[in-house]
Protein backbone atom coordinates (compact mmCIF):
# COMPACT_ATOMS: atom_id res chain seq x y z
CA UNK A 1 0.00 0.00 0.00
CA UNK A 2 1.29 3.45 -0.82
CA UNK A 3 0.26 5.48 2.17
CA UNK A 4 3.49 7.38 2.53
CA UNK A 5 6.27 8.98 0.56
CA UNK A 6 8.89 6.37 1.47
CA UNK A 7 6.94 3.63 -0.31
CA UNK A 8 6.49 5.88 -3.35
CA UNK A 9 10.25 6.47 -3.62
CA UNK A 10 10.89 2.75 -3.26
CA UNK A 11 8.42 1.84 -6.00
CA UNK A 12 9.74 4.55 -8.33
CA UNK A 13 13.18 3.00 -8.02
CA UNK A 14 11.93 -0.56 -8.53
CA UNK A 15 10.16 0.63 -11.69
CA UNK A 16 13.25 2.45 -12.95
CA UNK A 17 15.60 -0.49 -12.35
CA UNK A 18 13.14 -2.90 -13.98
CA UNK A 19 12.85 -0.64 -17.01
CA UNK A 20 16.63 -0.42 -17.42
CA UNK A 21 16.97 -4.17 -16.95
CA UNK A 22 14.26 -4.97 -19.50
CA UNK A 23 15.79 -2.57 -22.00
CA UNK A 24 19.29 -3.95 -21.43
CA UNK A 25 20.65 -0.55 -20.33
CA UNK A 26 21.25 -1.39 -16.69
CA UNK A 27 25.06 -1.30 -16.63
CA UNK A 28 25.25 1.79 -18.87
CA UNK A 29 22.63 3.91 -17.14
CA UNK A 30 22.49 2.84 -13.51
CA UNK A 31 25.09 5.29 -12.20
CA UNK A 32 22.97 8.20 -13.45
CA UNK A 33 19.85 7.22 -11.54
CA UNK A 34 20.68 8.76 -8.13
CA UNK A 35 21.57 12.05 -9.82
CA UNK A 36 18.50 12.05 -12.05
CA UNK A 37 16.34 11.44 -8.98
CA UNK A 38 17.99 14.24 -7.03
CA UNK A 39 19.44 16.83 -9.42
CA UNK A 40 21.38 19.86 -8.19
CA UNK A 41 18.98 22.53 -7.05
CA UNK A 42 16.14 20.04 -6.87
CA UNK A 43 14.13 18.99 -3.87
CA UNK A 44 15.86 16.75 -1.37
CA UNK A 45 14.12 14.55 1.14
CA UNK A 46 17.16 14.74 3.43
CA UNK A 47 19.58 17.46 4.50
CA UNK A 48 20.82 17.96 0.93
CA UNK A 49 20.64 16.32 -2.50
CA UNK A 50 24.04 14.72 -1.93
CA UNK A 51 22.83 12.70 1.01
CA UNK A 52 19.69 11.75 -0.89
CA UNK A 53 21.85 10.55 -3.77
CA UNK A 54 24.07 8.51 -1.44
CA UNK A 55 21.06 6.81 0.08
CA UNK A 56 19.54 6.22 -3.35
CA UNK A 57 22.75 4.47 -4.33
CA UNK A 58 22.36 2.10 -1.40
CA UNK A 59 18.69 1.51 -2.22
CA UNK A 60 19.71 0.51 -5.73
CA UNK A 61 22.46 -1.74 -4.35
CA UNK A 62 19.79 -3.68 -2.43
CA UNK A 63 17.55 -3.77 -5.52
CA UNK A 64 20.47 -5.30 -7.40
CA UNK A 65 20.58 -7.99 -4.72
CA UNK A 66 23.49 -6.78 -2.60
CA UNK A 67 23.61 -6.18 1.12
CA UNK A 68 24.56 -2.65 2.11
CA UNK A 69 26.48 -4.08 5.09
CA UNK A 70 28.79 -5.91 2.68
CA UNK A 71 30.06 -2.75 0.97
CA UNK A 72 33.87 -2.84 1.07
CA UNK A 73 34.84 -0.17 -1.41
CA UNK A 74 32.84 3.04 -1.34
CA UNK A 75 34.16 3.91 -4.77
CA UNK A 76 32.62 0.81 -6.33
CA UNK A 77 30.09 2.10 -8.81
CA UNK A 78 26.54 0.81 -9.19
CA UNK A 79 27.41 -0.25 -12.73
CA UNK A 80 29.95 -2.68 -11.28
CA UNK A 81 27.36 -4.09 -8.92
CA UNK A 82 24.92 -4.36 -11.82
CA UNK A 83 27.45 -6.26 -13.89
CA UNK A 84 28.20 -8.65 -11.04
CA UNK A 85 24.49 -9.10 -10.45
CA UNK A 86 23.79 -9.92 -14.07
CA UNK A 87 26.71 -12.37 -14.17
CA UNK A 88 25.89 -14.29 -11.01
CA UNK A 89 24.47 -17.78 -11.33
CA UNK A 90 23.28 -18.13 -7.76
CA UNK A 91 20.75 -15.94 -6.13
CA UNK A 92 21.82 -13.55 -3.36
CA UNK A 93 21.65 -15.52 -0.10
CA UNK A 94 20.35 -12.52 1.86
CA UNK A 95 16.81 -11.44 2.60
CA UNK A 96 17.03 -8.06 4.32
CA UNK A 97 19.54 -5.26 4.58
CA UNK A 98 19.72 -2.10 6.67
CA UNK A 99 20.78 1.10 4.92
CA UNK A 100 22.80 2.63 7.72
CA UNK A 101 23.00 6.03 6.01
CA UNK A 102 19.23 6.18 5.96
CA UNK A 103 18.86 4.99 9.54
CA UNK A 104 20.11 6.67 12.74
CA UNK A 105 17.44 9.33 12.80
CA UNK A 106 15.73 7.69 15.75
CA UNK A 107 16.15 8.42 19.42
CA UNK A 108 18.52 6.47 21.61
CA UNK A 109 16.39 7.07 24.65
CA UNK A 110 12.64 6.54 24.39
CA UNK A 111 11.71 9.24 26.93
CA UNK A 112 11.80 12.87 25.98
CA UNK A 113 11.20 15.98 28.07
CA UNK A 114 9.00 18.42 26.16
CA UNK A 115 8.69 22.18 26.60
CA UNK A 116 5.72 21.59 28.87
CA UNK A 117 8.26 20.94 31.63
CA UNK A 118 8.09 23.71 34.21
CA UNK A 119 11.19 22.72 36.16
CA UNK A 120 8.89 22.48 39.16
CA UNK A 121 9.84 22.51 42.79
CA UNK A 122 8.65 18.95 43.42
CA UNK A 123 10.80 17.44 40.64
CA UNK A 124 9.41 13.92 40.98
CA UNK A 125 11.26 12.92 37.80
CA UNK A 126 14.66 13.68 39.37
CA UNK A 127 13.76 12.02 42.64
CA UNK A 128 12.18 8.88 41.17
CA UNK A 129 14.75 8.17 38.47
CA UNK A 130 16.52 5.02 39.68
CA UNK A 131 19.64 5.83 37.67
CA UNK A 132 20.04 9.49 38.52
CA UNK A 133 19.74 10.26 34.84
CA UNK A 134 17.72 13.47 35.12
CA UNK A 135 19.02 16.89 35.97
CA UNK A 136 17.50 20.34 35.81
CA UNK A 137 19.26 22.77 33.54
CA UNK A 138 17.99 26.20 32.47
CA UNK A 139 14.75 25.58 34.29
CA UNK A 140 13.88 22.30 32.58
CA UNK A 141 14.54 18.61 33.12
CA UNK A 142 17.07 16.87 30.88
CA UNK A 143 17.58 13.14 30.49
CA UNK A 144 21.16 11.95 30.23
CA UNK A 145 21.11 9.28 27.51
CA UNK A 146 24.21 7.60 28.91
CA UNK A 147 22.48 6.85 32.19
CA UNK A 148 18.82 6.35 31.13
CA UNK A 149 17.62 2.74 31.00
CA UNK A 150 14.22 3.47 29.41
CA UNK A 151 12.21 2.46 32.48
CA UNK A 152 9.61 5.19 31.96
CA UNK A 153 9.16 6.12 35.63
CA UNK A 154 9.80 9.81 34.92
CA UNK A 155 6.93 9.89 32.46
CA UNK A 156 4.57 8.29 34.95
CA UNK A 157 5.37 10.68 37.79
CA UNK A 158 5.44 13.99 35.90
CA UNK A 159 2.43 16.03 37.07
CA UNK A 160 2.45 18.05 33.84
CA UNK A 161 2.60 15.08 31.45
CA UNK A 162 5.65 16.88 30.11
CA UNK A 163 7.64 13.70 29.47
CA UNK A 164 6.60 11.64 26.50
CA UNK A 165 7.41 8.20 25.13
CA UNK A 166 9.03 8.36 21.70
CA UNK A 167 9.08 4.96 20.05
CA UNK A 168 11.71 3.59 17.71
CA UNK A 169 9.25 2.20 15.16
CA UNK A 170 11.26 -0.82 14.02
CA UNK A 171 12.20 -1.88 17.55
CA UNK A 172 8.66 -1.25 18.71
CA UNK A 173 7.00 -3.42 16.07
CA UNK A 174 9.51 -6.28 15.95
CA UNK A 175 7.65 -9.09 17.72
CA UNK A 176 10.84 -10.94 18.68
CA UNK A 177 13.32 -8.23 19.69
CA UNK A 178 15.56 -8.93 16.72
CA UNK A 179 16.45 -5.34 15.85
CA UNK A 180 18.50 -3.02 18.01
CA UNK A 181 21.02 -0.18 17.84
CA UNK A 182 24.77 -0.54 17.77
CA UNK A 183 27.07 1.85 19.61
CA UNK A 184 26.68 4.46 16.85
CA UNK A 185 22.89 4.40 17.03
CA UNK A 186 22.33 2.49 13.78
CA UNK A 187 19.92 -0.42 13.76
CA UNK A 188 21.13 -3.97 13.23
CA UNK A 189 19.13 -7.12 12.65
CA UNK A 190 20.07 -10.17 14.66
CA UNK A 191 19.42 -13.03 12.27
CA UNK A 192 19.55 -15.56 15.10
CA UNK A 193 16.27 -13.98 16.20
CA UNK A 194 14.76 -12.50 13.01
CA UNK A 195 11.67 -14.31 11.66
CA UNK A 196 11.52 -12.30 8.40
CA UNK A 197 8.01 -11.03 9.04
CA UNK A 198 8.97 -7.76 7.34
CA UNK A 199 7.18 -5.56 9.85
CA UNK A 200 10.27 -3.40 10.48
CA UNK A 201 10.62 -2.80 6.76
CA UNK A 202 7.04 -1.57 6.45
CA UNK A 203 7.07 0.61 9.52
CA UNK A 204 10.43 2.41 9.18
CA UNK A 205 9.57 6.04 8.30
CA UNK A 206 12.96 6.44 6.60
CA UNK A 207 12.62 3.17 4.69
CA UNK A 208 16.04 2.18 5.97
CA UNK A 209 15.27 -1.54 6.03
CA UNK A 210 14.85 -3.06 2.60
CA UNK A 211 14.82 -6.42 0.87
CA UNK A 212 17.74 -7.80 -1.11
CA UNK A 213 15.91 -8.11 -4.38
CA UNK A 214 16.18 -10.77 -7.08
CA UNK A 215 14.59 -8.48 -9.64
CA UNK A 216 17.46 -8.29 -12.13
CA UNK A 217 18.11 -12.03 -11.94
CA UNK A 218 14.50 -12.71 -12.88
CA UNK A 219 14.42 -10.10 -15.66
CA UNK A 220 17.64 -11.56 -17.05
CA UNK A 221 16.00 -14.97 -17.32
CA UNK A 222 12.80 -13.51 -18.76
CA UNK A 223 14.88 -12.16 -21.61
CA UNK A 224 16.71 -15.45 -22.13
CA UNK A 225 15.60 -18.59 -23.97
CA UNK A 226 15.12 -20.50 -20.73
CA UNK A 227 11.57 -21.47 -19.82
CA UNK A 228 10.49 -19.28 -16.89
CA UNK A 229 7.35 -20.14 -14.94
CA UNK A 230 5.53 -17.85 -12.50
CA UNK A 231 3.85 -19.44 -9.47
CA UNK A 232 1.60 -16.89 -7.86
CA UNK A 233 0.42 -16.83 -4.26
CA UNK A 234 -3.40 -16.66 -4.25
CA UNK A 235 -3.27 -13.28 -2.46
CA UNK A 236 -2.14 -11.82 -5.80
CA UNK A 237 -5.70 -11.94 -7.10
CA UNK A 238 -6.59 -9.25 -4.54
CA UNK A 239 -3.80 -6.93 -5.66
CA UNK A 240 -5.41 -5.65 -8.85
CA UNK A 241 -8.98 -4.83 -9.73
CA UNK A 242 -8.95 -7.04 -12.81
CA UNK A 243 -9.91 -10.73 -12.97
CA UNK A 244 -7.28 -13.41 -12.27
CA UNK A 245 -7.07 -14.30 -15.98
CA UNK A 246 -6.07 -10.70 -16.82
CA UNK A 247 -3.40 -10.69 -14.10
CA UNK A 248 -2.07 -13.99 -15.44
CA UNK A 249 -2.13 -12.50 -18.95
CA UNK A 250 -0.12 -9.49 -17.78
CA UNK A 251 2.44 -11.87 -16.25
CA UNK A 252 2.73 -13.62 -19.62
CA UNK A 253 3.24 -10.21 -21.29
CA UNK A 254 6.22 -9.66 -18.97
CA UNK A 255 7.90 -12.60 -20.67
CA UNK A 256 7.01 -15.52 -18.42
CA UNK A 257 6.39 -18.70 -20.39
CA UNK A 258 3.65 -19.97 -18.12
CA UNK A 259 1.66 -19.17 -14.98
CA UNK A 260 0.48 -21.52 -12.25
CA UNK A 261 -1.63 -21.00 -9.15
CA UNK A 262 0.06 -21.79 -5.83
CA UNK A 263 -3.49 -22.54 -4.70
CA UNK A 264 -2.82 -25.93 -6.34
CA UNK A 265 -0.13 -26.65 -3.77
CA UNK A 266 -2.38 -25.25 -1.04
CA UNK A 267 -4.78 -28.12 -1.75
CA UNK A 268 -1.96 -30.60 -1.09
CA UNK A 269 -1.11 -28.72 2.11
CA UNK A 270 -4.74 -28.80 3.28
CA UNK A 271 -5.10 -32.46 2.32
CA UNK A 272 -1.96 -33.48 4.25
CA UNK A 273 -2.92 -31.29 7.17
CA UNK A 274 -6.34 -32.95 7.38
CA UNK A 275 -4.78 -36.43 7.49
CA UNK A 276 -2.33 -35.31 10.15
CA UNK A 277 -5.10 -33.65 12.15
CA UNK A 278 -7.11 -36.88 12.15
CA UNK A 279 -4.10 -38.96 13.18
CA UNK A 280 -2.65 -36.70 15.84
CA UNK A 281 -5.70 -34.99 17.29
CA UNK A 282 -8.82 -37.01 16.62
CA UNK A 283 -7.18 -40.41 16.99
CA UNK A 284 -3.98 -39.48 18.79
CA UNK A 285 -2.96 -37.91 22.06
CA UNK A 286 -2.18 -34.34 21.01
CA UNK A 287 -4.51 -31.63 22.27
CA UNK A 288 -4.04 -29.30 19.32
CA UNK A 289 -2.16 -28.75 16.08
CA UNK A 290 -1.11 -25.54 14.35
CA UNK A 291 -0.87 -24.71 10.67
CA UNK A 292 2.54 -24.51 9.00
CA UNK A 293 1.97 -22.53 5.80
CA UNK A 294 3.09 -19.13 7.14
CA UNK A 295 6.91 -19.15 7.01
CA UNK A 296 7.32 -16.28 9.49
CA UNK A 297 5.24 -18.20 12.02
CA UNK A 298 7.25 -21.40 11.48
CA UNK A 299 10.48 -19.42 11.86
CA UNK A 300 9.13 -17.81 15.03
CA UNK A 301 8.36 -21.20 16.56
CA UNK A 302 11.78 -22.55 15.58
CA UNK A 303 13.69 -19.60 17.03
CA UNK A 304 11.53 -18.50 19.94
CA UNK A 305 9.14 -21.25 21.11
CA UNK A 306 10.96 -24.50 20.28
CA UNK A 307 8.75 -26.33 22.75
CA UNK A 308 5.78 -25.60 20.45
CA UNK A 309 7.43 -27.25 17.47
CA UNK A 310 5.86 -30.67 18.03
CA UNK A 311 2.43 -29.04 17.73
CA UNK A 312 3.15 -27.52 14.32
CA UNK A 313 1.93 -29.48 11.32
CA UNK A 314 4.75 -31.21 9.46
CA UNK A 315 3.05 -30.42 6.15
CA UNK A 316 5.12 -28.39 3.71
CA UNK A 317 3.86 -25.11 2.31
CA UNK A 318 1.67 -24.50 -0.76
CA UNK A 319 4.66 -22.87 -2.49
CA UNK A 320 6.76 -25.98 -1.92
CA UNK A 321 4.21 -28.43 -3.29
CA UNK A 322 3.44 -26.28 -6.32
CA UNK A 323 7.13 -25.92 -7.12
CA UNK A 324 7.70 -29.64 -6.61
CA UNK A 325 4.92 -30.49 -9.06
CA UNK A 326 6.33 -28.06 -11.64
CA UNK A 327 9.90 -29.25 -11.16
CA UNK A 328 8.83 -32.82 -11.88
CA UNK A 329 7.12 -31.72 -15.09
CA UNK A 330 9.66 -29.10 -16.18
CA UNK A 331 13.07 -30.11 -14.78
CA UNK A 332 14.93 -27.29 -16.55
CA UNK A 333 12.50 -24.44 -16.07
CA UNK A 334 13.18 -21.46 -13.82
CA UNK A 335 10.53 -21.27 -11.12
CA UNK A 336 9.66 -17.80 -9.81
CA UNK A 337 7.36 -17.43 -6.84
CA UNK A 338 5.23 -14.26 -6.78
CA UNK A 339 5.03 -13.37 -3.12
CA UNK A 340 3.22 -11.08 -0.72
CA UNK A 341 5.86 -11.44 1.94
CA UNK A 342 9.47 -11.27 3.03
CA UNK A 343 9.52 -14.58 4.90
CA UNK A 344 8.82 -16.48 1.70
CA UNK A 345 12.15 -15.18 0.36
CA UNK A 346 13.84 -16.93 3.24
CA UNK A 347 11.73 -20.05 2.79
CA UNK A 348 12.54 -20.10 -0.95
CA UNK A 349 16.29 -19.78 -0.27
CA UNK A 350 16.01 -23.03 1.65
CA UNK A 351 13.60 -24.73 -0.74
CA UNK A 352 15.02 -27.20 -3.21
CA UNK A 353 12.55 -26.34 -5.98
CA UNK A 354 11.96 -22.57 -6.01
CA UNK A 355 14.57 -20.55 -7.89
CA UNK A 356 13.52 -16.93 -7.35
CA UNK A 357 11.03 -14.76 -5.52
CA UNK A 358 9.42 -11.57 -6.82
CA UNK A 359 7.28 -9.53 -4.45
CA UNK A 360 3.82 -8.21 -5.30
CA UNK A 361 5.04 -4.63 -5.44
CA UNK A 362 7.97 -5.65 -7.63
CA UNK A 363 5.58 -7.39 -10.00
CA UNK A 364 3.39 -4.27 -10.12
CA UNK A 365 6.43 -2.10 -10.86
CA UNK A 366 7.60 -4.55 -13.55
CA UNK A 367 4.22 -4.15 -15.26
CA UNK A 368 4.62 -0.37 -15.22
CA UNK A 369 8.21 -0.62 -16.48
CA UNK A 370 7.01 -2.60 -19.47
CA UNK A 371 4.01 -0.37 -20.04
CA UNK A 372 1.57 -3.18 -19.26
CA UNK A 373 -1.88 -2.21 -18.01
CA UNK A 374 -3.31 -5.29 -16.29
CA UNK A 375 -6.86 -4.52 -17.28
CA UNK A 376 -5.92 -4.24 -20.95
CA UNK A 377 -3.91 -7.47 -20.91
CA UNK A 378 -5.07 -10.42 -22.95
CA UNK A 379 -6.67 -13.00 -20.67
CA UNK A 380 -4.65 -16.11 -19.93
CA UNK A 381 -6.27 -19.13 -18.33
CA UNK A 382 -3.74 -21.17 -16.33
CA UNK A 383 -3.81 -24.75 -17.58
CA UNK A 384 -4.49 -26.24 -14.19
CA UNK A 385 -7.34 -24.77 -12.23
CA UNK A 386 -7.27 -24.74 -8.44
CA UNK A 387 -10.22 -25.43 -6.18
CA UNK A 388 -11.94 -23.16 -3.70
CA UNK A 389 -10.09 -24.67 -0.74
CA UNK A 390 -6.64 -23.70 -1.98
CA UNK A 391 -7.65 -20.26 -3.17
CA UNK A 392 -8.94 -19.33 0.27
CA UNK A 393 -5.56 -19.63 2.04
CA UNK A 394 -4.52 -15.94 1.93
CA UNK A 395 -7.45 -14.61 3.96
CA UNK A 396 -7.40 -15.35 7.69
CA UNK A 397 -9.66 -18.31 8.43
CA UNK A 398 -9.09 -19.74 4.97
CA UNK A 399 -6.75 -22.52 6.08
CA UNK A 400 -9.26 -23.80 8.63
CA UNK A 401 -11.97 -23.66 5.98
CA UNK A 402 -9.76 -25.60 3.56
CA UNK A 403 -9.18 -28.29 6.17
CA UNK A 404 -12.93 -28.94 6.28
CA UNK A 405 -12.96 -29.89 2.60
CA UNK A 406 -10.62 -32.75 3.38
CA UNK A 407 -12.27 -34.03 6.58
CA UNK A 408 -15.23 -36.39 6.67
CA UNK A 409 -18.58 -34.92 7.76
CA UNK A 410 -18.13 -36.46 11.19
CA UNK A 411 -14.58 -35.21 11.66
CA UNK A 412 -15.53 -31.78 10.39
CA UNK A 413 -17.83 -31.39 13.38
CA UNK A 414 -14.91 -32.11 15.70
CA UNK A 415 -12.68 -29.40 14.26
CA UNK A 416 -12.64 -26.36 16.50
CA UNK A 417 -10.23 -23.83 15.08
CA UNK A 418 -8.91 -20.54 16.35
CA UNK A 419 -6.80 -17.98 14.50
CA UNK A 420 -3.62 -16.15 15.41
CA UNK A 421 -4.41 -13.04 13.38
CA UNK A 422 -0.96 -11.47 13.28
CA UNK A 423 2.21 -12.27 15.19
CA UNK A 424 2.98 -9.74 17.88
CA UNK A 425 4.33 -9.84 21.42
CA UNK A 426 0.88 -10.64 22.78
CA UNK A 427 0.09 -13.52 20.43
CA UNK A 428 3.57 -14.97 21.00
CA UNK A 429 2.85 -15.04 24.74
CA UNK A 430 -0.48 -16.73 24.10
CA UNK A 431 1.18 -19.39 21.95
CA UNK A 432 3.89 -19.92 24.60
CA UNK A 433 1.29 -20.48 27.27
CA UNK A 434 -0.60 -22.96 25.10
CA UNK A 435 2.27 -25.45 25.25
CA UNK A 436 1.53 -26.23 28.88
CA UNK A 437 -2.02 -24.98 29.11
CA UNK A 438 -3.85 -25.73 25.86
CA UNK A 439 -7.01 -23.71 25.45
CA UNK A 440 -10.21 -25.65 26.03
CA UNK A 441 -12.28 -26.08 22.85
CA UNK A 442 -9.37 -25.37 20.51
CA UNK A 443 -7.78 -28.21 18.57
CA UNK A 444 -6.51 -26.35 15.53
CA UNK A 445 -4.60 -23.07 15.42
CA UNK A 446 -4.34 -21.20 12.14
CA UNK A 447 -1.35 -18.90 12.60
CA UNK A 448 -0.60 -15.95 10.33
CA UNK A 449 2.22 -13.47 10.89
CA UNK A 450 0.32 -10.69 9.10
CA UNK A 451 -2.99 -9.33 10.26
CA UNK A 452 -5.77 -10.51 8.00
CA UNK A 453 -3.54 -13.21 6.50
CA UNK A 454 -1.29 -12.93 3.44
CA UNK A 455 -3.47 -10.11 2.05
CA UNK A 456 -1.90 -8.01 4.82
CA UNK A 457 1.65 -8.94 3.76
CA UNK A 458 4.52 -6.44 3.78
CA UNK A 459 4.70 -6.01 0.00
CA UNK A 460 1.02 -5.82 -0.90
CA UNK A 461 -0.45 -3.20 -3.22
CA UNK A 462 -4.13 -3.26 -2.27
CA UNK A 463 -5.72 -2.40 1.04
CA UNK A 464 -6.10 -5.75 2.83
CA UNK A 465 -9.87 -5.31 3.21
CA UNK A 466 -10.33 -4.67 -0.49
CA UNK A 467 -8.03 -7.57 -1.41
CA UNK A 468 -9.95 -9.92 0.91
CA UNK A 469 -13.31 -9.11 -0.61
CA UNK A 470 -11.94 -9.44 -4.14
CA UNK A 471 -10.54 -12.88 -3.27
CA UNK A 472 -13.81 -13.93 -1.67
CA UNK A 473 -15.70 -12.90 -4.81
CA UNK A 474 -13.19 -14.84 -6.90
CA UNK A 475 -13.68 -17.96 -4.78
CA UNK A 476 -17.47 -17.64 -4.90
CA UNK A 477 -17.45 -17.34 -8.67
CA UNK A 478 -15.52 -20.61 -8.74
CA UNK A 479 -17.98 -23.48 -8.82
CA UNK A 480 -15.68 -26.24 -7.75
CA UNK B 1 -32.94 16.27 -10.04
CA UNK B 2 -29.76 16.71 -8.04
CA UNK B 3 -26.59 16.65 -10.03
CA UNK B 4 -23.83 14.70 -8.35
CA UNK B 5 -20.13 15.50 -8.39
CA UNK B 6 -18.36 12.78 -10.31
CA UNK B 7 -15.07 11.50 -8.96
CA UNK B 8 -13.21 9.09 -11.22
CA UNK B 9 -10.34 7.16 -9.65
CA UNK B 10 -7.97 5.75 -12.23
CA UNK B 11 -7.36 2.08 -11.53
CA UNK B 12 -4.87 1.60 -14.35
CA UNK B 13 -1.84 -0.36 -13.18
CA UNK B 14 0.47 2.65 -12.82
CA UNK B 15 -2.04 4.58 -10.70
CA UNK B 16 -3.07 1.53 -8.71
CA UNK B 17 0.48 0.55 -7.73
CA UNK B 18 1.37 4.12 -6.81
CA UNK B 19 -1.49 4.61 -4.41
CA UNK B 20 -4.73 4.43 -6.41
CA UNK B 21 -5.36 1.27 -4.40
CA UNK B 22 -5.66 3.38 -1.27
CA UNK B 23 -8.25 5.69 -2.81
CA UNK B 24 -10.80 2.93 -3.21
CA UNK B 25 -12.21 3.57 0.22
CA UNK B 26 -12.48 7.30 -0.51
CA UNK B 27 -16.25 7.19 -0.17
CA UNK B 28 -15.95 6.10 3.42
CA UNK B 29 -13.72 9.07 4.17
CA UNK B 30 -16.00 11.71 2.69
CA UNK B 31 -17.65 14.01 5.23
CA UNK B 32 -21.13 12.63 5.82
CA UNK B 33 -22.89 15.82 4.66
CA UNK B 34 -21.34 15.59 1.17
CA UNK B 35 -21.46 11.83 0.72
CA UNK B 36 -24.78 11.86 -1.12
CA UNK B 37 -23.66 14.66 -3.38
CA UNK B 38 -20.71 12.70 -4.72
CA UNK B 39 -20.48 9.74 -7.02
CA UNK B 40 -17.19 7.83 -6.79
CA UNK B 41 -16.29 5.58 -9.70
CA UNK B 42 -13.29 3.47 -10.55
CA UNK B 43 -12.06 4.07 -14.10
CA UNK B 44 -9.88 2.01 -16.37
CA UNK B 45 -6.58 3.67 -17.30
CA UNK B 46 -7.32 7.33 -18.06
CA UNK B 47 -4.00 7.68 -19.89
CA UNK B 48 -2.50 10.56 -17.90
CA UNK B 49 0.50 8.40 -16.91
CA UNK B 50 1.62 8.40 -20.55
CA UNK B 51 2.60 12.08 -20.49
CA UNK B 52 4.91 13.57 -17.84
CA UNK B 53 3.27 16.98 -18.14
CA UNK B 54 0.31 15.77 -16.09
CA UNK B 55 2.53 14.98 -13.08
CA UNK B 56 2.74 11.72 -11.22
CA UNK B 57 0.30 8.88 -10.59
CA UNK B 58 -2.16 8.23 -9.06
CA UNK B 59 -4.59 10.39 -11.04
CA UNK B 60 -8.13 11.28 -10.08
CA UNK B 61 -10.65 13.31 -12.03
CA UNK B 62 -13.00 15.42 -9.96
CA UNK B 63 -15.56 16.44 -12.57
CA UNK B 64 -13.11 17.52 -15.30
CA UNK B 65 -10.34 18.70 -13.01
CA UNK B 66 -7.27 16.51 -12.72
CA UNK B 67 -5.68 15.71 -9.37
CA UNK B 68 -2.19 14.21 -9.68
CA UNK B 69 -0.31 12.38 -6.92
CA UNK B 70 -3.76 12.04 -5.49
CA UNK B 71 -4.41 11.02 -1.93
CA UNK B 72 -7.62 10.96 0.06
CA UNK B 73 -7.08 14.45 1.49
CA UNK B 74 -6.23 16.07 -1.82
CA UNK B 75 -9.30 14.58 -3.47
CA UNK B 76 -11.64 15.57 -0.65
CA UNK B 77 -10.28 19.11 -0.76
CA UNK B 78 -11.03 19.29 -4.48
CA UNK B 79 -14.48 17.78 -3.97
CA UNK B 80 -15.27 20.39 -1.33
CA UNK B 81 -14.55 23.15 -3.85
CA UNK B 82 -17.35 21.73 -5.98
CA UNK B 83 -19.81 21.00 -3.22
CA UNK B 84 -21.00 24.59 -2.99
CA UNK B 85 -21.58 24.73 -6.72
CA UNK B 86 -23.96 21.76 -6.76
CA UNK B 87 -27.47 22.96 -7.41
CA UNK B 88 -29.97 21.42 -5.04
Amino acid sequence: MVDNNAIRIKRELITKISQLAFEGRLVEEIDKVPIEKFPKGGISTRCCVYKSRAITKYRIMALLGFRVEDEEDELKALSEYAKEGLDRQNVSPHVLTVIDEACSACVRVNYFVTNACKGCLARPCVINCPKGAIEIRDGQAHINPDKCVNCGLCMKVCPYHAIIYVPVPCEDICPVGAISKDETGKEHIDYEKCIYCGKCMVVCPFSAIVECSQLIDVIKHLKSDRKVIALFAPALVGQFQSPMEKIAGAIIELGFDDVYEVALGAEVTAHNEAIEFKEKILEGENRFMTSSCCPAYVEMVKKHIPELKSFVSTTRSPMHYTAQMLRENFPNAILVFISPCVAKRNEALNDEYVDYVVSFEELGCMFIAKGIDVDSAEEYVPKQRAYKSGRGFPVIGGVSEALKYYLSDDDKQKLSPMTIDGINKKSINLLKSMVNRPLPNVNFVEAMACEGGCVGGPTVISLPKIASSKIKRWIESNNK
Amino acid sequence: MKKKITVQICTGTNCYVFGGANLLDLEKNLPSEVKEKVEVKGATCLGFCKDKKYGKAPFVLVEDELVSEADVHKVIKKVMQYVDKVVD
